[in-house]
């Protein structure tokens, strides 16, 4: 069962992230995103990792996908608007080629290891009540400043839209 | 698992399955029916099955096979990518659909030792479910509108999208003061806080507790359900039908039914959070287990009287004024129905006598407090999609500027405000 | 500044109260509730036509019904083949073919006399251009139905079979 589940997720996971690389069209683009996005909350779905779960669905869909969806919609592409990328093909092979290595290293590591080198989990690990209270009693400060830092982005990108729309209207 | 758990999570899932589909039919037959007799005419009454026309609810079921039989049209400029633009409405229909199970319909029951929670998903971040799930709806809106290569789609995409998104803020901290309040996420656990009293004689509800947050909350789950007077994403005077515009058929009606279940979940979740879900007023269900021989007797009782009162209220209104020259078996119907109704509080009442005599830790009588549990969920439930169905029919759209000024400069701003005074008063009550 | 055709228009909505919303939808939920249940206590109440078995009693003379082709005395066609009427009609929806009149009552009448009724917008048009009073739409039929499209097309005999609604098949002519 979990087997069957595990399977079928990594098979959206790996045929969402060809589309993304292949794909030409813009909606099959988002399609593969999409499924990316759900396939990778699936997976820490079956390890039992609720808050993540919920923040990959949460923020990875409720707010990339869906954001990157609208913007790619408001540009409306046109096919013969698209980039035309003639070495497309072989920097595929040479980026395949570059990775190669370090996925067998992975392959290698995960190979090698056996059960014991896995530490057994605390119960409640990953749960949205545990990551809670690690986050805001361990790491608050962090927590806060990264807070603060995202703000700051935010404030930086509104003046930075602000100021090009003011030029326009004085000249 | 045991085989009686096995089966009681399989009726679970059976039951949230057919609470969220067969909802569908009544539902967009209580639309038509309330919205008619609210503006004084009659609504559908006339489809019938052998003369049995049950009010006019065998309509959804003929428009449902006018659907399903349909030609499947697809626009000529549909030529690339026509599965994703069917891919789209299934998104849609499904995350409503999963939106709906994480709704607990009575509490948890203990068979053979397991405790079994009494939702299709047992899981127990229920809320936080219902948000993430209800943002992947909107991928199917914002598909669908952007593969119409339609203006219209895209501009009823596009007002829908931005909709959801602003709106998901004022009820994510809504739903934060909630859970503040509460001091979990599980619907169960929220469930079981809501059935103390505050003040000594009011049910510890959460729209008497936080009418604030209640308010708010309700505002922003008719917008995440696309309803009027929210509902510019498809403003038929404005932009044809929105999102859905090129759509027909059966693709049309996945959008048209997941419209209709997230009515139904966004009115589950506001019974759970702010009605004290699936709880009597006052009665918890320790209460309920420990004197459910005095329950039953006052069920023998009332169920008598309110099964009288519906048969009366329905020879009296199952009928055409007497100028008609033919009623169309409206009073054969009506006897019918009458009989099989008396029947049946006859049985339930037999039920009832034999349960009231079971010592109270019994399993007959955990299983009547839970079903108990379920009928008074799903009559909160009615009520709620009764009073989003006049919510509609009483309130005219609000203009997409309306909407957003609402979301941004009142909802979000008093939502903020209510996580301030929650945080103090629970802090200080906690110290 | 002196804008003598601006007319400033009052903004009412500027009470708290009203701002609020909230108690002018309670207000309006009350309206809408008040007829739901009037109408669900008493459904017989509901001032609507059971449509099929009960038929509307306001049809008045002045009613545009279907259309009728009037006779003379004698039982024959009134029209003249004129083509008044043809000629006048929005829809373009009357067709005629003449034919000569050999009976010496008249020089002309029409061999062919066809309204496509899914043409037709019922204006009345070709009533009132009529010279001989021989086209009327006073039979008080407000329904046409059919199953092809060639049922909607009424031709002489069937016009002349209809009959006025609200006296006797006389004209005035």
């Amino acid at each position: 069962m979990l087997e069957t589940l595990f399977a079928l997720l990594s098979f959206f996971l790996l045929a969402g992230s060809v589309t993304i690389l292949l794909a030409r069209d813009p909606a099959l683009y988002t399609t593969g995103f999409l499924a990316v996005m759900l396939a990778v909350a699936g997976l820490f779905g079956l390890l039992d990792q609720s808050f993540l779960f919920l923040a990959q669905v949460m923020v990875g869909v409720g707010a990339v996908v869906v954001l990157t969806t609208i913007v790619i919609l408001t540009i409306n592409l046109k096919e013969k608007e698209l980039p035309k990328e003639p070495t497309r093909g072989p920097w595929l092979v040479l980026g395949a080629l570059v990775i190669a290595p370090f996925g067998w290293m992975l392959y290698r590591g995960l190979v090698a290891a056996t059960p014991d080198h896995f530490p057994v989990l605390k119960e409640g690990f990953g749960t949205v009540q545990a990551m809670g209270s690690v986050l805001f009693r361990d790491w608050v400060l962090p927590f806060e400043i990264l807070s603060l830092l995202l703000l700051a982005a935010m404030l930086g990108a509104i003046i930075i839209g602000k100021k090009e729309q003011s030029y326009d209207l004085e000249s | 698992m045991s085989t009686p758990a096995i089966l009681v999570t399989l009726a679970v899932i059976v039951l949230a399955a057919l609470l969220a589909l067969l909802m569908i039919p009544v539902l967009v037959w209580l639309e038509r029916r309330v919205c008619g007799l609210i503006q004084d005419r009659l609504g559908p009454n006339r489809t019938n099955v052998f003369g049995f026309r049950l009010g006019g609810v065998v309509q959804s079921f003929a428009d449902v096979l006018k659907l399903v039989f349909k030609e499947e049209y697809y626009p000529g400029h549909i030529s690339r990518g026509r599965w994703l633009f069917i891919i789209a409405p299934m998104i849609t229909f499904a995350s409503a659909l999963l939106a709906f199970m994480v709704i607990p319909f009575a509490d948890d029951v203990v068979v053979y030792g397991e405790k079994l929670r009494i939702q299709a998903l047992p899981i127990d971040y229920g809320i936080l479910w219902y948000l993430a799930i209800g943002s992947v709806g909107i991928m199917g809106m914002i598909l669908g509108g952007w593969l119409s290569h339609n203006k219209y789609s895209l501009l009823g995409a596009l007002r829908g999208a931005s909709q959801l998104v602003s709106y998901e803020l004022a009820l994510g901290l809504g739903v934060v003061s909630m859970i503040l309040t509460y001091g979990t996420i599980d619907f169960n656990a929220m469930v079981h806080w809501q059935s103390d009293m505050v003040l000594g004689f009011l049910p510890a509800w959460g729209a008497l507790v936080q009418p604030l947050a209640a308010v708010i909350v309700i505002v922003a789950l008719f917008v995440e359900t696309n309803r009027a007077p929210f509902s510019v994403a498809e403003g038929e005077s404005e932009i044809v039908a929105g999102y859905f515009t090129e759509y027909s058929a059966m693709k049309f009606a996945m959008y048209f039914m997941g419209e209709y279940i997230a009515m139904n979940t966004a009115s589950a979740v506001i019974i759970t959070m702010f009605f004290g879900g699936y709880q009597l007023p006052w009665i918890s269900t320790e209460t309920l287990r420990e004197h459910f021989g005095a329950i039953a007797w006052v069920l023998i009782v009332v169920l008598p009287v309110a099964v009288a009162l519906f048969i009366r209220w329905m020879k009296r209104n199952n009928t055409v004024r007497p100028t008609v020259a033919t009623d169309g078996g409206r009073n054969f119907e009506t006897k019918i129905l009458s009989r099989v109704l008396i029947a049946m509080t006859v049985v339930i009442e037999l039920i009832l006598l034999i349960l009231s005599f079971l010592p109270a830790d019994s399993v007959g009588t955990s299983f009547a407090v839970t079903l108990l549990q379920i009928a008074v969920f799903v009559a909160k439930l009615m009520v709620f999609n009764i009073f989003f169905i006049v919510v509609r029919w009483t309130l005219p759209r609000f203009r997409y500027d309306q909407v957003q000024t609402l979301g941004w400069r009142y909802l979000l701003p008093l939502s903020l405000l209510n996580i301030f005074v929650t945080a103090i008063i629970v802090v200080g009550v906690a110290s | 500044m002196n804008r003598p055709k601006i007319k400033t228009v009052p903004r009412y909505n500027k009470e708290t109260k009203e701002r609020l919303y909230l108690p002018a939808i309670f207000a309006g939920l009350k309206i809408t509730a008040k007829h739901l249940f009037t109408n669900l206590s008493d459904i017989n109440a509901v001032e609507t036509l059971e449509y099929p078995e009960e038929q509307p009693t306001d049809i008045t003379p002045r009613y545009r019904g279907l259309h009728r082709l009037t006779k003379r005395e004698d039982g024959s066609v009134r029209c003249v083949a004129c083509f008044m009427c043809a000629t006048n009609c929005p829809a373009q929806c009357i067709h005629i073919v003449a034919t000569e009149r050999n009976d010496g009552i008249d020089e002309k009448m029409p061999a062919v006399f066809t309204i496509d009724t899914l043409e037709c917008v019922f204006c009345g048009y070709c009533v009132e251009a009529c010279p001989c009073d021989a086209i009327r739409m006073d039979t008080g039929i407000f329904s046409v139905t059919g199953k092809r499209r060639e049922d909607f097309l009424l031709d002489r005999d069937r016009l002349l079979s209809h009959h006025n609604a609200f006296g006797e098949d006389t004209s005035d002519a």
